[in-house]
């Protein structure tokens, strides 16, 4: 499951809001190279789960490491500056700024490593631009955006931070089947630049198109590890989060 | 149509200061009926349903709803004579109770019989009976979804338009709403849903229309939608 080479290591982590455990002891590890995709009933814990990693929470138990050393209690930009790249489910452009400067502003505040001078940043933005197919709308105000493109940049945003791990949370949802396929491509052209990729979404064409591996999150912990085809047959995955619906599907197709 | 119509959009164009989105629409839907409007992002299902309810303005054509006229009328007017609208995104009060939410769906209500619709919407949602007094905003996902509709129904509409419904929630209350949606239908409402989820719209529906760059360029039967060689390549991706 985990390749020999784990990237980012997640060690009893724990969150708490009150008494409520919304992230409770959850341990798992994610390999250089995956896509990984996380699941789960709404309030789960998901989100909460990429908030542990990236900062924005503090951990009430547990540990987090990248690369082998702790990062957990570190600032979210400090988080960003190592390698772990994010979104945002409420998509927050610069709404003044074009497509172009938008992910500008990612490549010059994003990772340590390399980071580029104003004139190289434009070009970074380009090529991350090409990267998720936006190119073409890279002098647009982002105030002309569709809700896919929207999504399209918030990947940019985050690309162009030179991630090493690209933490995704539900870029794909009020997209329908045919645009969903579209940022999958866009998403499999992230990963093929050698980005590791973990991302939220409640669609299964999105597991099923991408993940070789997926996780469940239930009530704040780990439900089930393993792959689509498995996890999504696993009939306490189907209790708890898929329903008697999409079972149906599922053995139908 | 053999049923008495509800709603009827005739050559309706309207937009924003930028320029239309909409071109000539027509659209009609009969009393009862579930209908579902499909199409790409951006190709305006959410204006369509905004100038229903009188928050976009027509420029050209009309709007008649029960036999009225109602273009351009304020979206009070318009929840009055018997549209609700559920908007993307539900829109909470967020800091305000569940129940407060809901009653502030029955506002342009003169009829005293508010404590009975909360009731009825509770039968809808059961999981809502409990967390009357909660903010809204301590609500899950799918629960936030079920007060959007809830408060919808509080204003009794002839015709309720519900707009992504499925946003952002598990598969599994997806299919629970689902069930309301037809729980609604049958108690004699007619539905507006716009889905990106499209197999499951035209599950549910009983006629659709697809939008296209603000244009309506196809309406039929569910069912044939679903089986429709260009649908299922454009909007199902099969």
């Amino acid at each position: 499951m985990t390749s020999v080479d784990p990237q980012l290591e997640l060690k009893n982590v724990t969150k708490r809001f009150g008494g409520v455990a919304a992230v409770d002891d959850v341990t798992f590890a994610i390999g250089k190279g995956e896509i990984l995709g996380v699941i789960g009933p709404n309030g789960a814990g998901k989100t909460t789960l990429l908030n542990c990693i990236s900062g924005v929470y503090r951990l009430d138990g547990g540990d987090v490491r990248w690369q082998g050393e702790s990062i957990a209690g570190l600032a979210p930009f400090r988080v960003a500056r190592l390698g772990i790249g994010r979104t945002f489910q409420i998509v927050k452009p610069f709404t003044s700024m074009t497509v172009r400067e938008n992910v500008v502003a990612g490549a010059l505040f994003g990772s340590d490593e390399d980071r580029p001078r104003l004139g190289a940043a434009f070009g970074r933005a380009d090529g991350v631009l090409e990267l998720v197919g936006l190119r073409s709308k890279a002098d647009l105000p982002v105030s002309a955006m569709t809700i896919p493109d929207r999504k399209r940049l918030e990947v940019a945003r985050a690309v162009a931070t030179r991630p090493k791990l690209l933490l995704l949370d539900e870029v794909m949802a009020g997209l329908n089947p045919v645009e969903i396929d579209d940022a999958l491509e866009m998403v499999r052209a992230v990963h093929q630049s050698g980005v590791t990729v973990v991302l939220i979404e409640h669609v299964m064409r999105v597991i099923v198109g991408v993940c070789a591996r997926v996780v469940v999150l239930d009530v704040g912990r780990m439900l089930a590890d393993g792959p689509p085809d498995v996890v999504l047959r696993d009939e306490r995955v189907i209790q708890a989060y898929l329903g008697e619906r999409y079972a149906r599907r599922l053995r139908g197709s | 149509m053999a049923a008495e119509q509800l709603l009827r959009v005739n050559g309706l164009t309207a937009g924003f200061a930028a320029g239309p989105v909409l071109f000539e629409i027509d659209m009609e839907i009969a009393r009862g009926e579930l209908i579902a409007l499909v199409g790409a992002n951006g190709a305006g299902k959410s204006t369509l349903l905004g100038t229903l309810s009188g928050l976009v303005r027509a420029r050209a054509g009309s709007i008649a709803f029960s036999g009225r006229d109602i273009t351009n009328a304020r979206p009070e007017a318009i929840v009055k004579a018997g549209i609700a609208h559920v908007p993307q995104g539900r829109r909470l009060f967020d800091t305000m109770s569940v129940e407060k939410n809901l009653r502030l769906g029955a506002y342009a209500r003169r009829d005293g019989d508010i404590d009975t619709e909360v009731r009825s919407v509770l039968e809808y949602f059961p999981a809502l009976k409990d967390k009357l007094n909660r903010e809204a905003r301590t609500l899950s996902g799918g629960e936030q979804q079920m007060v959007a509709i809830g408060r919808g129904l509080m204003a009794r509409p002839k015709l309720l338009m519900v707009d992504e419904m499925s946003l952002g929630l598990a598969p599994k209350i997806v299919d629970r709403l689902i069930d309301v949606v037809k729980d609604i239908h049958s108690a004699g409402t007619a539905l507006l849903l716009v889905e990106q989820d499209v197999l499951v719209a035209l599950d549910v529906a009983q006629r659709a229309y697809v939008l296209e760059n603000g244009r309506m360029v196809l309406a039929g039967a569910a069912a044939d939608l679903r089986d429709d060689p260009n649908i299922r390549k454009a909007y199902l991706g099969l």
